[in-house]
């Protein structure tokens, strides 16, 4: 059944659509512009951003951005916008927008970063600062936690988009039933989660999840207890990890699992294990972003009135420090399109755009009249309460360009405090051994050796002559 | 006659393992790609929603041009140098052969970081031909030693006879040793365009978008802890298996023929 | 140059050159020239953020001496290969020994063989993670109701069996493939020499000892050869499965250095790391091809 010939013809096939596909990619090879299509009228412009949805454990069948997209384009038919979903986890984005800025990619205008990524971004050169394009007083509208985050060197790098912050959730219904209201203090936390374990002796039910695993997300966790006993991680341009405080919010840390509160899974999880864990009924508590509470305590999810979002707590005598987060809008430097791509962020940064996503996807307001809006707080009466109690006690973490490359110290060294490979005392002299290192190396003076210039030199030659 | 040596009791059993083992999870990729899970019937939603994902087939349609085109280039520059190097009398034939195998055992890791900021600075980051140069460049050892060898088999007589004849270079090449070279070409082209599908780190750190992002990458950012995405992260699997197993199906015996040869020809 | 006139070429060497010439050019281009800048861009500290450039010399190294997260991933590397490697030469070549004769359906199995070399290494890390989920995945669904664990295994979550899984599935993909490496070299084991084995009264295990391996083991180095360089520069089963896995147990050097290079954009120590995958690499074939001219001596 030798029949080399039939195969041999599908090979000179190949080779022939080879050769065919070779002549049409010649075409292809120089195109970088974010015009998928030929067509020169229209302004293709590329959006990247998070999976705001998150539709499979929220259900609402609407995707909120390609609605907004779809008016967008409507008001604008010389403009077209296509969507880049980034990855879910925090650092894997910041790889990935790593990796395409500092590559002076073209093809993608509108980006959607972390707080702590812009003034990383903008040291870098990456993004453009948008002073020339936002209205001054329509800027009076944004909630003030998120001024630090989106400023460097006195511009503006970013519009205000989606504001986050950490929150506790807990499971109304188990509380009640023991008539505890929800915890004001860690202290309270601790106790109320032994008393309910104790007496519902259930061996799959959880005290407090919260995420251990060695990301970004672990940071901000650690964080709220390290700034609610008035710990830091600088003070100045002093680096003050060690602190007292900061040691004694560790201690507390690990001391959850001793007791029992939390379980062994947490030093590894993350949130969407816990979140899956929670909304199955299996903890009491939970720690994750504000911006989950229509997941977990809207109509669609199966907790729907059994559980409710609270503050972070504090200890006794302390006050709370819920973390900062949530993605804002800058623009590529490398885009090719600034100004259709200002036109899209004042778009979807606008009061109308946010209660839109308010409503139909997981968003919380970055602008004051958005929050005061009645028909949002009706719908969402939480709000409010969010508004007026919450955001006043947000905590960033540190405003600095550098606060990437901390973390990443912070990570590895909080990490194995958590899993209980290292001392707190080793650990913390470490991180700061780290973070010291960074901080001189950024005073380090250039001594420009490869005489090819840098990215930032040709920025900054661009920006003299402009 | 059988040696009872070669007698292993059960081996039905055994064989029956292996298949399970090699193409068990694909049929389980199938499976949860066909199902949903809250009805429970066979459906093919996920299929007919990623025929029409038109970033499917951008992502497709850039898998299939790099690899070709990569592939057919390698081995053209290929099939030349070994060429070159068995059918010349020359002396630096075996040690050309042993450099370019060195070539191949460079981790791509290492020759990233330099590639990265020379497409930098050329501008040609996200473009196809950013992955199409690596992939040529790192398949031409492996083509050129698989060719080498298929073209030692191949007796000089024929040439010397041929070149008796009074048939210059160019003819000896196309009229005689490329009929002969045939079966060895399309083995070395089906190795070097799986491997060229199937890489990962280049297209990583070179594409941007779907622009130029080729089939694996595409893959892998699908989350997998959301029950939702986990029927179209399957179906886009099976999919994009489906040229490589077509090739399979038929190249079988050519492939493995390759890949013994090759190991053996030490 | 001097040397270069004294050797002559010969007319046809001349036309070998210019043949070869283009696959040279490039390969020079694309391949020489980077890992030379590889070299030169260690001795630098190169932060692309803090826009440094500066010569530091052997500093990088030094720093890398004393880097516990490089020390984590150089063991993780010579864990993952070891292990990997040892699980698929025994596996692979017990399959090989089984498979060694001629039955029905041959291209069956060759196909199903080829399957796990053939798909990307993406779709089986992907599968695994769905398979291998602590909540919803079959792993734990099939174990519980066996009863061989009495409560969900976090398999990726948890330190102790990450590295595991992510050797599981390098071993699942490439098994397969190492088989039939072997299985070549088996079948060119004259058989006259097992019957010549069998009327000398020797039983299987002494046959197996004597005559298989030897005569195997230039077909296994070159096989090993390659599947150690291959997974010491292991980058796409432990991104997609875990990406360095929980607290970095599964973080190999190259996942380190790409993290390294294009998350903090520190150039030049990610090149360190670079570099030292590469002489590894080296290391590691010269290792095998000592091994190989050694052995081969013995056979005779």
């Amino acid at each position: 059944m030798h029949t080399n010939k039939p195969k041999i013809i599908i090979i000179i096939t190949v080779i022939i659509i080879g050769l065919i596909l070779t002549v049409i990619t010649a075409g292809l090879f120089k195109q970088k512009t974010g015009d998928f299509k030929a067509d020169s009228k229209v302004t293709t412009i590329v959006f990247a951003h998070y999976e705001i949805q998150d539709s499979a454990s929220f259900g609402n069948k609407t995707d909120a951005i390609k609605e907004l997209i779809k008016k967008f384009e409507k008001i604008h038919p010389d403009i077209k916008v296509k969507e880049e979903i980034l990855p879910n986890q925090s650092d894997i984005q910041h790889q990935y927008y790593v990796i395409n800025l500092e590559g002076n990619t073209p093809n993608i205008d509108v980006l959607s970063m972390d707080v702590i990524w812009i003034k990383e971004f903008a040291k870098a050169g990456w993004i453009l600062d948008l002073d020339k394009y936002i209205n001054k007083k329509d800027f009076q509208d944004f909630i003030t936690p998120l001024y630090g985050s989106i400023t460097y060197n006195n511009k503006i790098y970013a519009e205000p988009w989606v504001l986050t912050s950490g929150a506790l959730f807990y499971r109304k219904d188990l509380l009640e039933k023991y008539g505890f209201k929800s915890p004001q203090t860690f202290e309270e936390l601790v106790n109320q989660s032994l008393y309910i374990l104790k007496k519902e002796n259930n061996p799959d039910l959880y005290g407090y999840l919260w995420q251990g695993n060695e990301q970004e997300g672990m940071v901000c966790n650690v964080l709220e207890y390290l700034y609610s006993l008035n710990g830091a991680i600088l003070n100045a341009d002093k680096v003050v990890i060690d602190s007292p405080q900061n040691k004694k919010a560790l201690t507390f840390l690990q001391s959850l699992f001793k007791s029992g509160v939390s379980p062994d899974t947490v030093k590894t999880s993350n949130l969407i294990v816990n979140r899956r864990l929670f909304l199955q009924g299996h903890g009491i508590f939970m720690r994750d972003w504000s911006t989950s509470y229509k997941q977990i305590t809207g109509k669609d999810s199966p907790l729907y009135g059994k559980a409710g979002m609270a503050n972070i707590p504090h200890f006794e005598g302390y006050q709370s420090a819920p973390v900062l987060g949530g993605h804002q809008l800058g623009i590529n430097k490398s885009s090719r399109h600034p100004k259709e791509s200002y036109e899209f962020i004042k778009f979807i940064t606008s009061p109308e755009s946010q209660k839109f996503l308010a409503m139909n996807s997981l968003f919380l307001p970055s602008r004051h009249s958005v929050y005061k809006d009645e028909k949002l707080v009706k719908t969402y009466p939480f709000l409010k309460t969010y508004y007026e109690e919450i955001i006043p006690t947000i905590k960033s973490r540190p405003l600095d360009p550098y606060y990437v490359m901390f973390s990443s110290a912070l990570q590895s060294e909080f990490s194995a405090i958590i899993v209980g490979r290292q001392s707190i005392d080793k650990s913390l002299k470490i991180a700061k051994d780290q973070i010291e290192f960074i901080i001189d190396s950024s005073k380090e003076k250039n001594s420009r050796i490869l005489t090819k210039s840098s990215n930032h030199d040709k920025k900054e030659k661009k920006e003299k002559t402009e | 006659m059988r040696s009872k040596f070669n007698e292993i009791k059960g081996r039905p059993f055994y064989i029956f393992l292996l298949v399970a083992w090699c193409v068990g999870p694909l049929f389980l990729l199938l499976f949860y790609s066909l199902s949903d899970i809250n009805s429970g019937y066979i459906d093919f939603k996920n299929y007919i929603a990623l025929l029409q994902d038109e970033d499917f087939r951008t992502v497709m349609s850039n898998s299939l041009i790099v690899s070709t085109v990569s592939t057919f280039l390698s081995l053209s520059l290929a099939t030349i140098s070994a060429y070159a190097i068995t059918r010349k009398s020359i002396r630096f034939g075996q040690t050309a052969l042993f450099l370019f195998l060195a070539i191949s055992m460079f981790p791509s890791i290492a020759t990233l970081s330099p590639l990265y900021l020379i497409f930098r600075e050329v501008g040609l980051r996200d473009t196809l031909i950013s992955l199409i140069i690596p992939y040529t460049v790192f398949s031409l050892p492996i083509a050129i030693w698989m060719l080498s060898g298929y073209f030692k088999q191949i007796p000089k007589e024929l040439e010397l006879s041929a070149k008796l004849d009074g048939c210059s270079g160019f003819t000896i090449f196309w009229k005689i040793l490329f009929p002969l070279l045939k079966s060895g070409l399309a083995t070395t082209a089906i190795l070097v365009f799986v491997t060229n599908w199937n890489e990962f780190i280049y297209a990583v750190a070179f594409t941007t978008t779907n622009f130029s992002r080729t089939l694996p990458i595409y893959i892998s950012k699908f989350p997998t802890a959301t029950d939702n995405v986990i029927g179209q992260l399957t179906a886009t699997s099976i999919i994009g298996a489906i040229p490589l197993i077509l090739i399979i199906l038929f190249f079988q015996k050519r492939i493995v023929a390759g890949l013994t040869s090759g190991a053996v020809k030490e | 140059m001097n040397f270069l006139k004294k050797i002559s070429l010969t007319p046809d060497e001349k036309r070998a050159a210019l043949l070869i010439a283009p696959a040279v050019i490039l390969i020079f281009f694309v391949a020489i020239i980077p890992i030379i800048n590889i070299f030169y861009l260690s001795l630098f500290r190169k932060v692309l953020i803090f826009d440094i450039t500066k010569f530091i010399g052997f500093d990088n190294y030094r720093h890398l001496l004393v880097d516990q997260r490089f020390w984590n991933s150089f063991f993780n590397n010579v864990n993952y290969s070891f292990f990997s490697v040892a699980i698929e030469l025994v596996l692979g070549l017990t399959i090989a020994l089984i498979l060694n004769q001629s039955f029905k359906a041959r291209w069956l199995i060759r196909t199903a063989i080829l399957i796990p070399w053939i798909l990307p290494t993406v779709i089986a890390s992907k599968f695994w993670n769905i398979i291998l989920d602590p909540q919803y995945g079959l792993a734990n669904k099939i174990l519980l109701n066996l009863h061989i664990i009495d409560k969900n295994i976090n398999w990726l979550g948890d330190p102790f069996w990450a590295m595991k899984c992510a050797i599981m599935v390098d071993v699942w993909k490439y098994t397969p493939f190492l088989s039939l490496l072997l299985l070549g070299g088996l079948q060119l084991i004259p058989k006259e020499l097992y019957e010549a084995a069998i009327l000398d009264g020797t039983n299987k295990l002494q046959s197996f000892k004597n005559i298989t391996l030897p005569l195997l083991m230039p077909t296994m180095l070159v096989a090993l050869l390659f599947r150690t360089m291959d997974s010491f520069s292991a980058f796409s089963v432990v991104y997609v499965l875990t990406n360095g896995g929980p607290a970095d147990s599964t973080e190999l050097m190259s996942l380190y250095s790409y993290k390294t290079l294009f998350q903090s954009l520190q150039f030049g120590y990610g090149a360190a790391i670079s570099v030292i995958i590469f002489l590894c690499v080296l290391l590691i074939s010269i290792f095998y091809l000592y091994s190989f001219s050694y052995k081969t001596k013995d056979v005779d």
